[in-house]
């Protein structure tokens, strides 16, 4: 991996689970039965954007299909969608057996290349609230 | 180009090649077939056995004004096979065909009345012999190909899939300390038959019943019947064990009827609900449609040569044709998840496991 | 989540200065919510280290790589070729994450470049409270919600001990440090239910004193040991 550019270092992340993402994406038979075994789907009023399958298809699949190569806007969404509204949990149940959390830390692996990451030192504006409930 | 035009192309010129074909199918009996080996036992010389092929033609009989029932009686044969050399066997049987055919064409008058009338090579090659051969492809080694495409498929996705998950080690320190147990409230039961309830209503809230009845239900009874009709039906038995020499349990034609009906619905069902339900909609793709296509038509054909609507020879084809792509597709398609469930469901380690499930990606 | 704090560079130095291929491998989970060992942190100190083996006319060649997980069997894959072309691995996980690295890469050395310290709660950005010691027989029910454990500086199951300051309501120890006991008795007092402090609890197991391996509710009949 040393010395590679950014762009190799993504082609070869994406070289090594190659075959496993194409099984699981050719497995996935867009029934959304994956839906309700995830807590973060239920906790945002079954938004549907928060489905196990919508995260891991609308970011590795994604990915996948066009090679890595992303624009940096799409980059941004796809860091919402696979760090904020997925924590890895796997508790994510698909009944034909697609591990979605495994391709969700694909996606990441990719855009942890890119340099788009969740970070945790920004104090965001829920954190303020709960804070101030808690001090009254 | 995208594989599942492809598909889509493919399949779409195969429908419409078979159904152009306005098939006029011919049944040959193969001398073989009216005899056993007990007949050859009792001195039926291979010389006989190499008689000449019978070609008949359904469809000349039908401009002569037969009757299907005159020959394909439905007294002792409430499954409809349409073989006579099922039941017809041996010499007897060879009796009973000969008599059919010359009594009929004597008193009609029309029709071949000496051997080689009927038993001609040049007969049986002549008349709509690539006809014939397109459907008795379909059903002899057609069905074969079909199967040992669907098996190895299947075979390699599953062995595809066992090379991406490996076998879970519990450490060698593993002990369970009996204070670190806590032993559910349902499994304490002492009554052997509420525990039994219990479990069985504890790993029912916790599955897709639990979170989602509607789909849950609908979902198993359509996949019990894709599986249910197609094995279960009389013809398709008959096919199986001409084929293969083996057969199921059959089930009536008109229940079969009523399932295929039930299936059709579901489908609607599914196509309504990838159309209309957000949460589907979102994840859909063109080729979800396809595949809901590719799995109806055999089904609708089906429903249509059971009814005799439209052009009965044409439909059957069409349904068989359609029926071997589906069943050969079923491994390289988004429908391997028949072989990918019944995997995840008994080898994964997951909390829904049913097996042994010891196995992670 | 569990919280931990970066070693001293020295530390961390001392450790792998004699070898020429070095990995740092972050983990996203806990450590990265506590800003001790996530994408960012694991990528500043392999740039601190790099200029430390600078100063010291050392020559190594260095990676960085993060992991979803380290504790998990289904994120180790992910690593599994990096960690192999190393020549040894510096974890910036939790001790567990370590452990399990240097269990499924025995041939490799795997050092921990943080110091686990508990299981404790955001404050707030970089800042975090011990809250529990996992005594693996909770307590909290007649405690009010505060652990004695953690907050008492005795562990004292049935207090308080005596010393308490009742002016302020600190601790004997310390004038700074709140007598837990006390919170608890207050605590229980503004919810009248005093009587759960007033019987005598009997001592704690202290499970926490052997290696606990765990089979969660529900898969008992799955992980028995076959007799
Ligand atoms: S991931 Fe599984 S459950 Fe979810 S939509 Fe795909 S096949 Fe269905
Ligand atoms: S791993 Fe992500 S998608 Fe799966 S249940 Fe947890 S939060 Fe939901
Ligand atoms: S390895 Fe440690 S720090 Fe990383 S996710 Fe697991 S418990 Fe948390
Ligand atoms: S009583 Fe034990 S388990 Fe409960 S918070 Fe305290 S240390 Fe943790």
């Amino acid at each position: 991996m040393k010395g590679l550019k950014t762009e190799e270092k993504i082609k070869l992340i994406l070289q090594r689970r190659e075959a496993m993402i194409k099984l699981c994406l050719s497995a996935c038979v867009h029934c959304s039965l994956c839906a309700e075994s995830c807590f973060k789907f239920h906790n945002h009023s079954k938004d549907p954007s928060y489905m196990p399958s919508y995260k891991a298809l609308h970011s590795i699949g994604k990915i996948f299909r066009k090679k890595g190569k992303l624009k940096d806007e799409e980059f941004e969404e796809m860091k919402d969608l696979i760090w904020n509204k997925c924590v890895l949990c796997m508790r994510c149940y698909c009944p034909m057996g697609i591990s979605i959390p495994l391709l969700i830390a694909a996606a990441r692996a990719v855009c942890r290349e890119k340099g788009y990451y969740r970070t945790y030192d920004v104090i965001s504006k829920r954190i303020e609230k709960s804070k101030k409930v808690l001090t009254k | 180009m995208k594989p599942w035009i492809c598909n889509c192309a493919v399949f779409i010129f195969i429908i419409a090649v078979t159904s152009a074909m306005a098939a006029d199918t011919v049944i040959i009996h193969r001398v073989d077939d009216f005899i056993t080996p007990a007949d050859i036992k009792s001195g039926i010389s291979p010389a006989d056995r190499d008689a000449p092929r019978v070609a008949m033609s359904h469809k000349s009989h039908e401009k002569a004004g037969l009757e299907c029932i005159q020959c394909h009686h439905k007294e002792n044969n409430d499954t409809r096979i349409y073989q006579c050399a099922k039941c017809h066997k041996g010499n007897a049987g060879m009796e009973i065909m000969h008599s059919a055919c010359i009594d009929c064409h004597t008193k009609s008058g029309s029709g071949p009345a000496d051997c080689s009338g009927c038993h001609s090579r040049k007969d049986a090659e002549l008349k709509g012999f690539i006809r014939f051969s397109l459907f008795d492809f379909v059903k002899g080694p057609g069905l074969w190909i079909t199967f040992l495409v669907f098996a190895l498929g299947c075979y390699y996705r599953v062995t595809q899939m066992i090379k991406f998950t490996w076998m879970m080690k519990h450490p060698t320190s593993h002990f369970i300390s009996p204070d670190l147990i806590r032993t559910s409230i349902f499994y304490k039961n002492k009554n052997p038959l509420m525990k039994l309830l219990f479990k069985i209503k504890y790993s029912f809230r916790k599955s897709v019943f639990g979170w989602n009845p509607v789909m849950g239900t609908v979902s198993s009874i359509f996949h019990l019947l894709i599986f249910t009709a197609p094995l279960t039906l009389p013809a398709h038995n008959i096919l199986f064990d001409e084929a293969f020499r083996i057969s199921f349990i059959t089930l009536p034609e008109g229940l079969i009827d009523k399932f295929v009906v039930v299936i059709i619905g579901i489908m609607i069902f599914f196509l309504l609900r990838r159309v209309f339900y957000p949460r589907v909609r979102m994840i859909s793709t063109l080729g979800d449609f396809g595949i809901l296509l590719m799995v109806a038509v055999p089904f609708i054909t089906a429903y249509f040569a059971y009814h005799q609507y439209a052009d009965y020879r044409s439909v059957l084809l069409a349904h068989i044709i359609t029926g071997e792509i589906v069943i050969m597709a079923i491994p390289f398609s988004r429908l391997g998840h028949m072989p990918f469930f019944l995997f995840a469901r008994f080898f994964m380690s997951s909390e829904y496991t049913l097996g042994v499930g010891n196995r992670r990606w | 989540m569990v919280k931990a704090k970066l070693k001293p560079l020295e530390e961390i130095f001392g450790m792998i200065r004699s070898y020429k291929k070095i990995l740092t491998l972050s983990c996203g989970g806990c450590v990265s919510v506590c800003m001790a060992g996530g994408q960012r942190e694991g990528m500043e100190l392999t740039l601190e280290l790099v200029e430390f083996f600078r100063q010291n006319r050392l020559d190594a060649e260095f990676t960085h790589y993060t992991m979803e997980r380290q504790c998990n069997p289904e994120y180790l894959f992910d690593a599994e070729e990096i960690v192999r072309e190393a020549d040894c691995v510096i974890s910036t996980a939790c001790g567990a994450g370590v452990q399990y690295i240097a269990e499924s890469h025995p041939s490799k050395p795997v050092f921990p470049a943080l110091n686990t310290l508990f299981i404790g709660i955001d404050r707030d950005v970089g800042l975090y409270e011990e809250r529990c010691r996992t005594c693996g027989d909770c307590k909290l029910g007649y405690t009010g919600g505060i652990c004695p454990i953690t907050r008492c500086s005795k562990s004292i199951l049935n207090g308080p001990c005596g010393g308490t300051h009742f002016s302020d309501g600190s601790c004997e120890i310390d004038r700074e440090i709140p007598c837990a006991w006390n919170d608890i008795f207050e605590r229980l007092k503004s919810q009248g239910r005093l009587e759960n402090i007033l019987t005598v609890h009997p001592p704690s197991i202290w499970m926490d004193q052997a290696q606990r391996t765990m089979v969660q509710y529900g898969f008992e009949e799955r992980y028995r040991k076959k007799e």
